[in-house]
């Protein structure tokens, strides 16, 4: 199997192992709200997101994912403050998704985000890193047509397209999420809240992006609507390759689309493993609780439990790990020293833990040790097809 | 549910230097707006001087005398330049000018704060009313209100005063009321658009379907909302209280009998060729006033905006966060400040198993 130029297609899919190209590369990255006795929402964390990767971003209210999301694009407001780390964006060639890196013309340019250069954040904001938010309602401007809205961002950001250019492409993309184009003269109350949430989408994707930021995306819809829509975007994604940040509380959904999971805690990010592997073998104690609180879909029964105690204050975060007071399995050390963040490699590619109990010097409980096998590896829910690749008209 | 520490972390290496924690003790009433601060002491001084003005003036405002300011230049009789005797020198018949100024501040700070006061009261009255209820109610007190706009209120002013006579057209309650009377139509028409807005809010709703009445839920669930827009039309309607009030005091419709006003001197010297004679002393005086009077309310008006919004609150001002974290930092919509409080690729220990890092 080839890909459009000859190349193994391996080189073209998603996957979670460290070979493939990186788009996002967060390091070590701290946000506070405020000066005087801040909120530590973001603790020092670490999240690459490959090309053409799904990652899924979990946890509970208040855990730092959106937080996280929005301070790597910069949109957090005052009295937010990024206090400590890096995050790279990697502005690979237009189009040069199903090619592979080579020395000559498919490089990335690095971008720094977190610098003082205003234009060149501004410049990767919507045409290379686009956002989705929770509330398509109060996202679109009620006073425009869907056709305004799409043609807006166009005009300013594709200067050399004609009015009629811009018509088509607008229809066009009404017509991948799956809208007909008719719908360009609606205004968005017109729509319904499934409808909008397309449009959003499609707003989103006008100038063909390279990371789509989803914040909630579908927790205002009803689950027949977010199943289609969620569809819609697997498949988007297998034609164009953007990479998906998918912020979400909902983890059985992650675990369908996702091809890495991050989970977070207390602003920490507590484990991260490919989707299958998360949910079948998780490593710290959190994920455990967190996959043992819901039914799985397709396995056998089990009985379910929540996690005891509640998330605590992010002004006065438990000492040593922040997990502790919750932990079924806490340790003296684990009240006073702040855990490691240990890197774990098994058949279903690599992963990381926060936890003492994985440093390799304490007994792993066996809920912890679950063996995770190579099908856990990748979970793309489809295998690109040449045929897709090939219709791809980018 | 096992305790939680809650004194931070001892000793990780994730420990954050525990920043300054502000000082809470008894200084509830601190005015942080420094805006709000000198609009607060340039009115505290007016008023003060409307309260005592009238019997500190050195001189009856209605006398006359002999001029006794230095010469002019050039000259050798007594001038009326400003000198030791009239600090703020005399209109060229011999009245004093500082005198005028002082007894002329009582009126005029009356009439302003009655007239705002009034004003408002009128407005949210009659503005949230006709929002909230709607309907027929709307279209009659919406009517009035438009009929008050279109009417120009001096001209209707000078009427009314000419019809009163000058005795009580001269009396301060008297043309606080009516000036109110001409200026609260442009309130009202704010207030009822902010009702309308609110009206279908989910809150709104929201108390209504709990069975709250009517009464309260305008005064409990919408009046707070619109404190900020009640306080800026009181002291908007009050700087154009002050602009009306000089303004039929320039016109002669309230007249220097008795009570001097801040327009009347203006009027006096307008009429004396003051400004082309170069008499700086007369005109600018009043002219002086009439600003920080208005610079002081518009102030206060700032300040009342910072302490409503919490938006526009001073916790990330660039001086406080100089002091915290070192930078002066601006809020900037669409983009994050980034402060670098330690070291990057610093400490989070890493101890591998699969692999080393």
């Amino acid at each position: 199997m080839t890909g459009p130029k000859g190349l193994p297609m391996q080189l073209t899919q998603s996957s979670g192992d460290g070979a493939a190209e990186p788009l996002l590369e967060i390091r070590g990255l701290s946000v506070e709200y405020g000066v005087d006795d801040p909120v530590h929402a973001v603790v020092d964390v670490d999240l690459t997101i490959h090309r053409g990767e799904v990652v899924g971003l979990a946890g509970e209210s208040g855990s730092g994912k959106s937080t996280l999301a929005y301070a790597v694009t910069r949109l957090l407001r005052d009295p937010g403050i990024i206090t400590a780390g890096e995050a790279y964006f990697y502005d690979w060639p237009k189009g040069s998704y199903h090619e592979a890196a080579d020395a000559v013309h498919v490089q990335p340019t690095i971008v720094d985000l977190l610098s003082d250069d205003r234009d060149a954040v501004r410049q990767v904001r919507w045409s290379e890193i686009a956002v989705v938010f929770q509330s398509a309602l109060h996202a679109l401007n009620p006073v425009l047509r869907i056709g305004k809205l799409l043609d807006d961002v166009l005009r300013y950001h594709e200067r050399a397209m004609t009015r009629e250019q811009r018509q088509s492409r607008a229809a066009e993309l009404l017509q991948l999420v799956g809208i007909s184009a008719d719908r360009l003269r609606s205004y968005p109350h017109e729509l319904s809240g499934g409808m909008r949430q397309r449009v959003m989408i499609a707003l989103a994707l006008a100038l063909r992006p390279t990371l789509l930021i989803m914040d909630e995306p579908t927790t205002a819809l009803d689950v027949v609507i977010q199943r289609e829509i969620l569809e819609e975007l697997m498949q988007l994604r297998q034609r164009f390759g953007f990479s998906v940040l998918f912020i979400t509380h909902d983890l059985s959904l992650l675990i369908e689309i996702a091809d890495t999971i991050a989970v977070m805690y207390a602003g920490r990010l507590v484990e991260k493993a490919p989707a299958k592997a998360l949910f079948h073998s998780p490593r710290h104690p959190y994920t455990y609780g967190l996959t043992r609180s819901f039914p799985s879909l397709h396995g056998p029964r089990r009985v379910m439990a929540g996690i005891e105690g509640s998330p605590p204050d992010l002004r006065r975060v438990p000492s040593g790990c922040s997990f502790h007071p919750r932990c079924a399995w806490a340790m003296p050390e684990c009240a006073t020293d702040a855990p490691p963040m240990v890197r774990l490699s098994d058949l279903s590619g690599e992963r990381s833990a926060l936890c003492w109990l994985q440093d390799g010097r304490h007994r792993v409980p066996e809920e912890l040790a679950l063996v995770a096998t190579e099908s856990d590896r990748s979970s793309a829910p489809d295998i690109v097809t040449a045929e897709e690749v090939s219709g791809n008209d980018r | 549910m096992a305790t939680i520490d809650t004194p931070a972390a001892t000793g990780g290496p994730e420990e954050v230097p525990a920043a300054p924690t502000p000082r809470k003790s008894g200084r509830r009433f601190r005015v942080r707006s420094k805006k709000m601060l000198i609009g607060l002491i340039l009115l505290g001084v007016f008023v003060l001087i409307a309260v005592i003005g009238p019997i500190i003036a050195p001189y009856k405002p209605t006398a006359l005398m002999p001029l006794q300011g230095p010469p002019m230049h050039g000259g050798t009789a007594p001038s009326q330049l400003p000198g030791a005797k009239h600090w703020l020198g005399q209109t060229n018949i011999g009245g004093d000018i500082l005198s005028q100024m002082l007894a002329g501040t009582r009126p005029t700070i009356i009439v302003s704060f009655l007239a705002g006061a009034v004003a408002t009261a009128l407005a949210v009255v009659i503005g949230i009313t006709a929002g909230y209820v709607g309907g027929i109610v709307d279209e009659v007190l919406s009517l009035i209100a438009n009929v008050f706009l279109v009417i120009p209120a001096l001209p209707l002013l000078i009427a009314i005063g000419a019809f009163l006579g000058p005795n009580r057209a001269g009396n301060p309650l008297v043309i606080g009321l009516i000036i109110a009377g001409t200026g609260w139509a442009w309130g009202a028409r704010v207030m009822r658009a902010q009702a309308l807005s609110m009206r279908n809010r989910d809150f709104v709703e929201a108390a209504r379907i709990s069975g709250e009445k009517t009464r309260r839920i305008v005064l409990a669930e919408i009046m707070p909302n619109l404190t900020a827009i009640i306080a800026s039309s009181f002291l908007f309607t009050t700087i154009y209280a002050i602009g009306t009030y000089v303004g039929l005091g320039f016109l002669t419709v309230v007249s220097a009998g008795h009570d001097y006003n801040w327009g009347t001197i203006l009027f006096d010297a307008t009429s004396s060729s003051a400004v082309e004679s170069g008499f700086w002393w007369w005109y600018i005086p009043p002219g002086l006033a009439i600003a920080l009077l208005g610079t002081s309310l518009a102030l206060i008006n700032f300040g009342i905006d910072e302490y409503i919004n919490p938006r526009l609150r001073m916790a990330m001002s660039p001086r406080h966060t100089r002091r915290v974290l070192g930078v002066a930092l601006r809020p900037q919509l669409g983009f994050t400040p980034v402060v670098r409080k330690r070291a990057v690729g610093a400490p989070t220990p890493n101890t591998g198993v699969g692999e080393a890092l």
